[in-house]
């Protein structure tokens, strides 16, 4: 009972300071202090000498050094031409879908978050391509909206995704299976999202109207030539893991340079591209790489206070099957992304959560995805899905008209969930395929 | 005066900071593409790009937390900000910061301890390079100091001019 205690104290510590305000970086650090100091009274001089090497130590991983190369490659991409041919490309071949150019959305996401890490950057990326095109069509927003709002978070799922490699520090397990496990369960949401729109569109053609300019078979093979950039991006990345050149780390910085390289090529860098991008990517990186420093001391914290153990006995006392378990899981990890954003909640939760799953049965690789799409599910969870607020900016609309879109494709992804827990072999048939 | 002389210090710590930040991210690139060219065509390494990339990611985090605290783009939870009046925000903004400049203090006189006694007993990595341990431990204190600097300033701006918003950044 007392074990409990702790870690209600722990939750309720967590509430109050992240609830207050304080930095998710700085309010790990003070959650972990005063409860090392409230609940187990450990003398102050014994936590600051097991923090000061905790905070060198896990910055100075090599393993998370491809987090500031992916998102300096996606920060460079994003002020580049490949975005706007990534919709010239796409609009042709989706023209005799139903649906149309809302499909361009998705493919567009998917394609996108092949060569970015980033949810946000996706959204944030196509959506300014997307949108005024769609609005100009006179496309149905909240299907517009909506699709946009779920394909976009699929950039945490399709490799690279700087969340994987989070996760994989954490849990370590090796990057790329992790990138390979997410593929598939990717393009399956990706699908899912396609279908609903077609039959929403073969229901009420008027969400889709009918362009003039039908395209022509050149107009295809000229959009095909558009996507030669960005097919040659993801050719690089994914060749050079799979290839065996390169380790996941490795291939941020190859990314990078290539990018960099068709950016000077294509004429379109310039001094100010370079170094506002470096500067973002230097911002990002250390907003994100801070988190997982705290994250590291907080975990060994509640080491010191027992707090996953208690909480792995008393869940295991209730006899829960493994299926109720992820069901228990599914529903935190949604309460949970009311509130953080992913890489807290990843940091935060998995200390608990993975010794559980591990000894529930389940595969760490499978736990990864399943992670990943509850903090995609995350991504368009009011009041803090990070996707909505990108929406609102992007199309000015109110905030409960972009909850309203994004409720069906909200739907769609926990039926994606459903389909991975009940199949897992949707997410570790490609990992076992390459490695075994 | 006050005021300006805290503003002053942190622009040119969190300017100092984020530029050698930069720096550090484009040295991390170019060492780990010249170590895959060096592997693939030279067969040969450069024998330290795990431990030299890794040290560059930790300096430059820690040089950039400032900044990044400057241009408002760590992560929180903005409850209180979005719910609460323009005197509750303040507050909470204050105990925020005094909350972080309490905990990153506390941290900071730990990493002054290692970093001592590594520089006194001339301690290094157990690699081939063998790099004084101490370098990495005085780039994380300075991003400490940094830090601290900022926190100072940014209370004095919350004082003066109220809260500025967050940026709005995903994952």
């Amino acid at each position: 009972m007392e074990a409990l205690f702790v870690a209600a104290g722990i939750l309720c510590l967590v509430i109050l300071f992240l609830g207050l305000g304080v930095w998710v970086f700085s309010g790990l650090l003070l959650v972990s202090l005063v409860g090392l100091i409230v609940f187990i009274d450990m003398p102050v001089h014994r936590i600051g000498t097991i923090m000061g090497p905790i905070l060198i130590r896990s910055a100075t991983s090599w393993e998370i050094s491809a987090i500031p190369m992916f998102v300096w490659m996606g920060e460079i991409i994003l002020r580049t031409d490949i975005s706007s041919r990534l919709f010239k490309g796409l609009s042709p071949l989706t023209y005799y879908l139903p649906g149309r150019l809302i499909h361009t959305n998705i493919a567009g996401s998917a394609i996108f978050a092949a060569i970015s890490g980033s949810s946000a950057a996706t959204t944030a990326t196509v959506g300014k391509i997307t949108l005024p095109e769609l609005k100009k069509r006179n496309y149905n927003a909240l299907l517009s909206y909506g699709s946009l709002a779920g394909a976009g978070s699929l950039g945490l799922l399709i490799p690279p995704s700087i969340i994987m490699i989070v996760y994989g520090v954490i849990a370590e397990v090796s990057i790329a299976r992790l990138f390979a496990a997410g593929l598939l369960p990717g393009l399956m949401i990706g699908a899912l999202y396609s279908i609903y729109i077609i039959l929403v569109c073969l229901k009420s053609p008027q969400y889709a109207p009918v362009d003039s300019d039908r395209p022509t078979l050149r107009d295809m093979v000229y959009g095909l030539a558009n996507l030669a950039p960005i097919g040659f991006l993801i050719a690089i990345i994914l060749g050079s893991i799979y290839s065996g050149i390169a380790t996941p780390s490795e291939t941020a910085a190859i990314g990078m340079s290539v990018t960099l390289l068709y950016t000077l090529i294509s004429r379109q860098l310039s001094w100010n591209i370079f170094t506002t991008s470096l500067m973002s990517a230097v911002h990002t990186s250390c907003m994100i790489t801070a988190i997982m420093i705290s994250a590291a001391f907080m975990s060994t914290a509640m080491g010191f206070m027992h707090v996953p153990q208690n909480i792995s006995a008393a869940i295991s006392a209730l006899d829960l099957s493994p299926y109720q378990l992820i069901a228990i899981l599914m529903l935190v990890y949604i309460i949970l992304g009311m509130f953080l954003e992913g890489v807290s909640m990843t940091v935060m939760s998995l200390p608990i959560t993975l010794p559980l799953v591990l000894a529930a049965g389940f595969d760490p690789i499978w736990f990864g995805i399943f992670l990943i799409l509850m903090i995609e599910l995350a991504q368009i969870t009011p009041p803090i899905g990070f996707n909505l607020f990108i929406l609102k900016d992007l199309t000015r609309s109110s905030i409960v008209y972009i909850i309203r879109a994004a409720i069906p494709f909200f739907l769609l992804m926990c039926l994606g969930v459903f389909l991975i827990t009940a199949y897992p072999e949707i997410a570790l048939w490609l990992p076992n395929y390459l490695y075994d | 005066m006050i005021r300006k002389a805290a503003n002053l210090a942190a622009h040119v710590c969190s300017t100092i900071g984020i530029w050698i930040s930069a720096g550090l991210l484009v040295y991390m690139v170019v060492h780990v593409n010249l170590e895959i060219i060096l592997r693939s065509f030279f067969a040969t390494s450069t024998n330290a790009m795990s431990e030299y990339v890794g040290y560059a990611l930790g300096a430059m985090t820690y040089l950039s937390l400032a900044h990044t605290l400057r241009s408002r783009k760590h992560v929180r939870v903005s409850l209180i900000q979005a719910l609460g009046s323009q005197r509750g925000t303040l507050w909470a903004e204050l105990f925020c910061l005094a909350a972080t400049f309490v905990v990153f203090s506390f941290a900071a006189k730990y990493v002054w301890a290692i970093l001592y006694r590594d520089f006194v007993r001339g301690s290094v990595s157990p690699s081939l390079m063998q790099t004084p341990t101490w370098y990495i431990a005085a780039a994380v204190l300075t991003g400490l100091a940094f830090l601290l600097v900022q926190i100072i300033s940014s209370m004095f701006d919350a004082i003066a001019d109220g809260v500025p918003e967050d940026a709005v950044e995903g994952d």
